[in-house]
């Protein structure tokens, strides 16, 4: 080795490295506790917080609640009934029984 | 439980590791950060940067732990460089433009601030000739004069051949010859 590799070498070696924050091991360490422990230990009160419903999950429930009251609300004229002269209208054509 | 773990080799910890063993990994984490952390820091220059290179490649190996293949015979230090390396070369990539950062602070006191200056301009000087080396050079720089790591282990780890290496170091070596004859006199 001759003399500009020795000084280069000094000047190298001269370079300090910035120690790192005093917490990087125990924040690298807690930022890789198992997801399943992660969930387990959150209250059911905790996950109901954050629970998040999808905006189109809340118009497609609507509809169907929507849906259930107009049919409840409408005057059943489609429905068969136990009128027996709309039984029979179903059973019977011009010609006699089915 | 801790103390048998730190008995246990590197290869053995990873082993553990893919069974997702939590204190295999902190055991792991607290061998070998602060030797990664200077490999990032003296390819960055960059205390939070080089934190969070050393910090993604250790979640990289909890979260998918299977990149790991043991049977393969190589080291898991020697893996983990190159874990390391590739994170610094893809900070590279999205690099920033440089920045005084906190370790060049310069104290009040009049006697120690002219041997601080004396000495912050010459560790700033060789920090902004390695700084301005080629990504590659850097790289080769870092693991075969500080990490002390052999040519042939430092190509394995750069994926180079041993000829390409010492290239790489012999050019680094050339322009920072150069480059510190220029700004301080007659070096090379």
């Amino acid at each position: 080795m001759n003399g500009d590799d020795q000084i280069l070498e000094y000047l190298l070696k001269d370079i300090p490295v910035m120690p790192p924050s005093s917490n990087l091991e125990e924040r690298i360490i807690s930022a890789a506790v198992p997801h399943a422990e992660k969930e387990r230990s959150l209250p059911f009160s905790e996950w109901l917080l954050h629970l998040t419903i999808p905006r189109s999950a809340y118009a497609l429930a609507f509809t169907l609640v929507l849906g259930v009251l107009v049919g409840l609300a409408a005057p059943s004229d489609l429905s068969v009934s136990s009128d027996p002269d709309m039984i029979d209208s179903f059973l019977y054509d011009d010609e006699g029984i089915l | 439980m801790a103390a048998e773990l730190n008995k246990l080799t590197d290869e053995k910890l990873m082993e553990l590791i893919q069974k997702h063993h939590h204190a295999a990994f902190a055991t792991l984490v607290r061998r070998h950060t602060h030797r990664f952390y200077a490999v990032a820091y003296r390819s960055l220059f960059n205390q939070s940067e080089a934190e969070d290179i050393v910090q993604d490649a250790f979640l990289k190996i909890w979260n998918k732990p299977t990149i790991w293949k043991a049977g393969r015979g190589a080291k898991f230090t020697t893996w983990f460089y190159r874990v390391v390396v590739n994170g610094c070369f893809d900070y590279d990539k999205k690099k920033k433009p440089y920045l005084l950062d906190e370790a060049h602070e310069i104290p009040e006191d009049s006697a120690l601030m002219a041997e601080t200056v004396e000495r912050e301009s010459r560790y700033g000087m060789m920090e902004d000739a390695i700084r301005r080396l080629p990504e590659r050079q850097r790289i080769a720089l870092n693991l075969c004069f500080y990490e002390g790591l052999s040519n042939k282990e430092a190509a394995a780890i750069m994926n180079v051949n041993l000829k390409a290496l010492q290239s790489l170091i012999m050019r680094a070596k050339t322009t920072l010859r150069e480059t510190i004859s220029s700004d301080i006199g007659d070096v090379a």
